[in-house]
């Protein structure tokens, strides 16, 4: 469990890397899969990722309730992420072969056939509209609840089921039957 | 009613990833960090400046105290000063004996001082 967020927020606010340590372990996979959702690349959603908490905590005695500080930090993150998105919508179309695999030394072919289809999983969200992907990425991949996704995206709740339903509907449409198959 | 999932865990950060991800975090905020652990607060100069003031004052009245008790003891050593008027302004004695008993000298008085003027 650990110390609440507003604990450590204020201790980061003293410039204590321990705590600032905490808080990134807290939140960066979540912050990844906001900024995933909307970029649907993941090289990308890392740099917003670690530009989202340095930026975060050069403001962190801007914010008022340090106990807010997971939503306050995770609409900055998608902020960037569409900052981003925008920026590079017209100058680049992610291609799959952009979409480089993390291969490791220890276990190559097992991390080649993930990489391989992390590359066709991407393919497919990206073709799904904005706000489906970033529905279906916070839910299927992170694991938030309906609830916690619909106030991140300021949504009513049952909107939220009826876009993650679309968004799985418009997945399964768009990945290729025996992938499908391998994958339900 | 709500689609299936399809199974999107494959796009989760491994441990692996998420470790370099924090690392790269971590090596990025560092100057933050620092400047913040470095940082002069009002309540941290308060508290350092506080104490060393505090003794300072301490040791002023101490030092105060030691002289008024050093001039009492040495003022209590010395001869009696004069008090009154008419010591202060060195009359003959008879004098000061009329000026502080408030009367006007007689004719004996007189002729007392001036047998004492003319020794």
């Amino acid at each position: 469990m650990g110390p609440s967020d507003a604990e450590v927020v204020e201790r980061c606010r003293d410039g204590d890397p321990v705590a600032f340590e905490r808080l990134v372990r807290r939140y960066a996979g979540r912050a990844q899969a906001v900024a995933m959702g909307v970029l649907a690349d993941s090289d990308e959603a890392a740099d917003v990722c670690q530009d989202a908490f340095v930026t975060a905590l050069e403001r962190l005695d801007g914010l008022a309730d340090p106990a807010k500080f997971g939503s306050w930090f995770l609409s900055s993150v998608r902020n960037k992420a569409i900052d981003v998105r925008r920026s590079a919508r017209f100058r680049k179309q992610v291609a799959l072969d952009d979409l480089r695999p993390m291969v490791s030394d220890d276990e190559p072919a097992r991390d080649a056939n993930r990489a391989q289809l992390r590359t066709r999983l991407v393919a497919a969200l990206q073709t799904l509209p904005d706000r489906e992907r970033e529905i279906v990425i916070l839910h299927d991949v992170e694991g938030l609840k309906h609830r916690e996704i619909a106030e991140h995206l300021k949504t009513p709740e049952g909107t939220v089921r009826y876009l993650l339903s679309r968004a799985r509907g418009l997945l399964r449409e768009r990945l290729d039957p025996e992938l499908l198959r391998d994958l339900t | 009613m709500m689609e299936p999932p399809v199974d999107l865990t494959s796009l989760r950060l491994e441990p692996g990833e998420h470790e370099l991800l924090v690392a790269r975090i971590l090596a990025a905020a560092g100057s933050e960090l620092e400047r913040r652990a470095g940082r002069i607060r009002p309540g941290l100069v308060l508290e350092a400046w506080s104490r060393p003031i505090l003794a300072f004052a301490a040791s002023i009245v101490v030092m105060a105290a030691a002289t008024y008790v050093w001039t009492s003891q040495t003022l209590a050593t010395e001869d009696p000063v004069a008090t009154t008027l008419a010591e202060e302004l060195s009359v003959p004695t008879p004098v000061s004996w009329w000026v502080t008993e408030g009367r006007e000298p007689t004719t004996e008085d007189l002729l007392v001082w001036i047998a004492d003027a003319g020794r």
